[in-house]
């Protein structure tokens, strides 16, 4: 028997999936005619199994590496908290790492024929650590005066595959408001973004784009750019 | 209080005291953080061994340099392997894929400027890792919404102990859920068809 699909199901549906409806609910068995309802349960029920197989496959490989030999990180993490120290109160200090960044990056391009481009020696002893290059996207376009913003473009020369947030500021509002608009999640290092989105841009915007890390957190970001649309 | 949860909290004030500047709690984090290049090995070994033993090294400095960075983002709700291992996890997927796709460019240009041509240890395949959609699908939803998944299905606390946890009634950690696995949803179906 099929029951046709109802509005008032949809509650249903989240109930039974949360499990706050008996097996033998007269509610449940109605759901269960509703072809509709069926495949909206079979769907939740599918990502469910998803988390629980990538959860299970996360303990037992976790359990695994207990028993794998690995290096001690002691001292790789001891040059790592040398060149970027966290702050008495926890907050980061992007000036100071910058700096050793800056002085390290000198080092390496004296030492790049002996370590390589990607490594830097700050002490000569013990492996080579890298500290990254702390180069965010490259914006592109659009830049200074256009016709319309168009499509937003951006260099990024790490090969990353965690995608970019892009962020668009209103230029003649102080520097701290949020962002007017928000495009969360890119793979790819263009956006074009629809009409109406376009249009309800300021008439002079600041854009900035995230490099995004396995956790969706920014990695890196992009110095902002300034744009404004002709006005005749 | 489980041992699971005792040992989260002991990792968190681990952390504090880390960025709190406290240079004696860092061997302590070293020990902690041991588990990277073990965690790299493993899934470097089920991935058919794509990187070689200098790249695996490299890979681990990375990852720790990123753990680092993160360390302050670390919130006690899961024991620190835990949280290593999903970052180490996709930073290897991420490793693999690049060399995979040099391999392929190389062989498809007839191995470049290297007389030994392309390097035949490397497999071509281009298999994603099973679960990396969930990891990266759990980054893009809502935050809270992602907080009592993992809490859920990761950490096996019950909707009660995860609204204790969260200061939350446990009513809006079902409807953070329930949000949460509909916002999941198209995102691994988007993934799978993908790949």
């Amino acid at each position: 028997m099929t029951t046709p699909h109802d509005p008032s199901h949809e509650e249903r549906v989240r109930s039974v999936f949360l499990g706050e409806l008996s097996a033998d609910d007269p509610a449940v068995a109605e759901l269960a005619d509703c072809p509709r309802c069926r495949a909206e349960l079979a769907g939740l029920e599918a990502v469910v199994g998803k988390l629980d197989a990538t959860a299970a496959a996360e303990r037992e490989e976790l359990r695994a590496a207990e028993d794998v030999e690995g290096p001690d990180v002691h001292e790789t993490l001891r040059r790592i908290a040398a060149a970027e120290p966290h702050a008495e109160d926890g907050a980061p200090t992007p000036r100071r790492w910058l700096l050793v960044a800056v002085v390290a990056a000198v080092a390496a391009a004296v030492l790049a024929f002996v370590v390589g481009p990607r490594l830097v020696r700050d002490d000569g002893e013990g492996p080579p650590l890298y500290i990254g290059d702390g180069q965010g996207p490259v914006l592109t376009s659009p830049k200074g005066e256009v016709e319309a913003y168009g499509t937003f473009e951006w260099l990024y020369d790490r090969d990353h595959e965690y995608g970019f947030r892009i962020r668009i500021y209103d230029a003649d509002v102080p520097a701290g408001a949020l962002p007017v608009f928000e495009e969360p999640y890119r793979m790819e290092t263009t956006w074009t973004p629809t009409d109406e989105q376009s249009a309800a841009f300021p008439d002079r915007i600041q854009w900035e784009v995230d490099a995004l890390d396995a956790s969706g957190e920014p990695f890196e970001t992009s110095e902002p750019l300034d744009a404004w649309r002709r006005s005749d | 209080m489980t041992s699971e949860h005792a040992a989260c909290r002991a990792d968190l004030e681990l952390v504090r005291r880390v960025l709190r500047g406290d240079q004696a709690a860092l061997p302590d984090l070293s020990a902690r953080l041991a588990c990277v290049p073990r965690i790299l090995r493993v899934r470097n070994a089920r991935s058919g061994g794509t990187l070689d033993e200098h790249e695996l090294a490299d890979l681990c400095q990375d990852v720790l340099l990123i753990l680092w960075r993160k360390l302050r983002q670390y919130d006690g709700e899961a024991v620190l392997p835990a949280w290593v291992y999903r970052i180490a996890a996709l930073e290897y997927q991420n490793a693999r894929r690049k060399k995979l796709r040099h391999a392929s460019v190389s062989q498809l240009f007839g191995g470049g400027d290297d007389e030994e041509g392309p390097e035949p240890s490397v497999p071509l395949d281009r298999e994603p890792w099973e679960f990396e959609d969930v990891y990266l699908g759990l980054a893009r939803i809502g935050r809270d919404e992602a907080r009592v998944i993992r809490l859920r299905h990761f950490d096996g606390r019950t909707f009660a102990e995860i609204a204790e946890l969260l200061g939350i009634a446990e009513s809006t950690a079902k409807d953070r859920y329930y949000r949460g696995i509909a916002e999941l949803r198209p995102l691994l179906a988007d993934r799978r068809s993908r790949s």
